[in-house]
């Protein structure tokens, strides 16, 4: 899988997530994310090995998306999610 | 000085300024703290976020990365923001979106802030600047354990018809998340208040065809009437009155009622009263609060034995039917209130002659509630109070019909479960309901302890000990007392002096009506100008000013005169379009300036026509229903004085 189809893979997960916590469904959202999560890692590797973003952004990124994951936040996972790794993804696939 | 210790400095000083109590309290730690960790985490743009950890669980309360964006987001998602809109917050978080939302507001919004922790309150007070939105911004702060219990007020003072449709709620981040209960409980109320609201301005409406005829056809009972304030404290707080209500459970105890007859005050509700003198029991006095009561309801030959608690605006035909004693309490009319105002003036002795209201919920039962307590009755007695279909039933045998009918499948629908008055659920009407919430906010407001359920069915009143009539009777009704001997023992409220200004103003109702066609008139023509002034390319600023100068006076006129208010009253459904539009404003200032001109002319047309109606009417009235003052209502000295003289001066 190349750069670009990763990046689309990992874009449709997110909106995907996004979907189900828009609709309040927070279990479906965290559930479906795990279950797709390592398309997600593999981007954030993927921004870090490209410079994509610099390496304090990729920590503080992974970090909050940790803390949402391990605390079932759904704020904070919404915000890691839309505001943080869809925002670069989307500039990114332009 | 730290940075911190400065913000919590002038956080300090703004809380003692604007909330004394509150921040007394808080500062003192008079509060029970939970077992929260608070600290602020960097977010994008070099902002501070808030993450509390609870039970082992660390939750943000804004997001890091796109705060800005989501609040942003939120703001656009309102389209125009309209003047006075009521915003509702549950949780300061850090603020930030709190200011997003003045920003984006009007100067004249209402924005409510209630904060369902104490620790995060204590928290941002000593990290977070916010003196300047505590002391200079149109924010009102509830905050948990310090001024909680004011939240019901507060939502009220915020809400009102005019802007209720533009009220917005927010949920700050993770609040449902860490405090649910509280939450839960801030917005029910929240429901609650704008729900009473929407029905209490439906009820007007509903009314409203009805309330300003029967106001004008019923206030001629005034000048042989009682005011409620005469009835303020005859029970001493040592007998007990028994609300009477016409339910279905009624049916099961109303023989018991005989055995409490002079030993209680017996206080029933309109449709109470054929079942109770069909069967020989003669309350002390029967409450009306209906405009389109039907009269059948009421026509028993003992019927005019009962005195009847009564306001201006109820249905005019029961008010003709009743011949005995009318008690009055004040009914918000505009109408009655100058009539009571020009009546003080003139009285020897005003102390009855002031406008005493009695609380209600919207049902009838609620107001013969606040009578018992205006009374001071030692216990209030609940009887056929079911507030809940009793075998499908809504009333009581011998109230609408001789034998109520089981409501159908279709009328069964949109019904909602409520806890009974023996634990199990009952099915109960939403306007049933509502009455029921009032009943347990006033016990629980007032902390009454000597309320008592006896209606033997229906749903639960909560803070009601439920108890047997009979056996309440027995325990509590043991001291004899003549209440139609202390009625009878009562003046009219309206003396000499008074019953003349009264008898004045009833006459030249007509010409008061004339009086408000004519300044309509002038209102819709000034309106006029001043659109074609606003229409014009340049705006003559001198001509504008002028003409909005002479509107102002209208204008005041149409807000204060008694008589005009009458009349707009009576346009209920104008009125709310009218007021609601007036908060809808343009983008444009010029065209903002002919809407306004043109709503002007719509107003006063509607006015004008209205009261062409009431002038036709009025005169109609005083001519078919005339009052006059003589010798028989001389009630004491000064009376005979002052009706002496007046002879004297015809004479000469």
């Amino acid at each position: 899988m190349n750069r670009e189809e990763l990046f689309l893979d990992c874009r449709v997960i997110i909106l995907q997530v996004l979907e189900q916590l828009d609709q309040k469904r927070t279990a479906e959202g965290f559930s479906l994310l795990v279950r797709q999560i390592h398309p997600v890692q593999d981007t954030i590797l993927e921004l870090a090995d490209g410079g994509f973003l610099l390496p304090d952004d990729i920590q503080q990124l992974s970090e909050y998306l940790l803390q949402a994951l391990e605390n079932k936040d759904a704020v904070l996972l919404y915000d890691v999610l839309k505001y943080a790794l869809l925002d670069v993804l989307n500039q990114l696939l332009e | 000085m730290d940075e911190h210790m400065d913000v919590y400095e002038k956080n300090k000083e703004a809380y003692y300024k604007a909330y004394p109590q509150e921040a007394a309290l808080w500062e003192g730690a008079k509060y029970e703290k939970s077992n929260l960790l608070i600290r602020s985490i960097s977010a994008s743009g070099g902002a501070e976020s808030l993450l509390v950890e609870k039970d082992d669980r660390k939750l943000v309360l804004d997001g890091v990365f796109g705060s800005k964006e989501r609040i942003q987001e939120q703001i656009e998602s309102w389209g125009a923001i309209p003047s006075k809109m009521p915003l509702f917050v549950v949780g300061i978080s850090n603020l930030e979106h709190i200011r997003a939302y003045l920003k984006a507001a009007r100067e004249d919004c209402l924005i409510l802030v209630y904060e369902p922790s104490i620790e995060i309150f204590d928290y941002v007070m000593r990290h977070i600047y916010i003196a300047d939105l505590i002391l200079d911004s149109p924010i009102l702060f509830v905050v948990d354990q310090l001024n909680d219990k004011g939240l019901e007020d507060k939502i009220a003072a915020i809400l009102n018809i005019d802007t209720a449709s533009s009220l917005k709620t927010i949920v700050s981040p993770n609040y449902d998340v860490l405090f649910p209960e509280k939450t839960e409980a801030a917005v029910r109320i929240l429901k609650k208040k704008y729900t009473n609201l929407i029905i209490t301005w439906n009820t007007m409406r509903r009314f409203t065809d009805v309330a300003g005829l029967n106001s004008i056809f019923n206030i001629r009972h005034l000048l042989h009437g009682y005011n409620i304030s005469q009835l303020k404290g005859m029970l001493r707080n040592e007998v007990p009155a028994i609300i009477i209500s016409a339910g279905p459970s009624l049916n099961k105890n109303i023989e018991d009622l005989k055995d409490a007859k002079g030993k209680a005050c017996l206080i029933a509700v309109d449709t109470a009263i054929k079942p109770l003198l069909n069967r020989g029991i003669v309350p002390d006095f029967f409450v009306i609060v209906d405009g389109k009561k039907p009269t059948e309801l009421m026509q028993h030959p003992r019927i005019s034995e009962v005195p009847l608690v009564t306001c201006s605006v109820v249905a005019r035909g029961i008010m003709d039917l009743h011949q005995g004693k009318k008690f009055f309490y004040y009914s918000d009319d505009s109408l009655e209130g100058e009539i009571f105002k020009r009546a003080r003036k003139e009285s020897g002795k005003s102390e009855n002659l002031y406008e005493i209201d009695l609380p209600t919920g919207g049902s009838v039962a609620n107001t013969a509630f606040s009578l018992a307590l205006h009374m001071e009755a030692s216990r209030i007695i609940l009887v056929g109070q079911d507030l809940a279909l009793t075998n499908g039933r809504t009333h009581a045998d011998g109230t609408f019909k001789a034998k109520m009918e089981k409501l159908s499948e279709e009328q069964m629908e949109g019904m909602i479960e409520v806890e009974g008055i023996y634990g199990k659920p009952v099915l109960t009407r939403t306007d049933f309901h509502m009455y029921l919430q009032w009943f347990e906010d006033q016990i629980a407001k007032k902390e009454l302890k000597n309320v008592y359920d006896a209606t033997q069915g229906g749903a639960k009143i909560h803070g009601t000990t439920v108890m047997t009539l009979r056996k309440a009777i027995k325990k509590f009704c043991n001291k004899p007392i003549d209440i139609v001997a202390k009625i009878n023992a009562l003046p009219e409220m309206m003396d000499w002096g008074a019953k003349k200004e009264f008898v004045d103003l009833y006459d030249h109702l007509p010409e008061k009506m004339s009086e408000v066609f004519e300044k309509a008139l002038e209102g819709e023509k000034l309106y006029l100008k001043l659109e074609k002034i606003c229409k014009q390319k340049e705006l003559k600023e001198d001509a504008y000013r002028k003409i909005v100068k002479k509107i102002e006076k209208i204008n005041d006129y149409m807000n204060t005169n008694k008589y005009a208010l009458f009349v707009q009253d009576n346009l209920m459904d104008l009125n709310y379009i009218m007021r609601t539009a007036i908060y809808q404003q343009e983008a444009d200032e010029r065209d903002d300036r002919i809407s306004l001109a043109q709503q002007g002319q719509v107003m006063n047309f509607y006015i004008r026509r209205e009261a062409e109606k009431w002038i036709e009417i009025t005169k109609q009235v005083v001519e078919r229903r005339p009052m006059e003052v003589n010798r028989e209502d001389i009630q004491g000295s000064l009376d005979q004085l002052l009706y002496d003289l007046e002879c004297e001066e015809v004479a000469q």
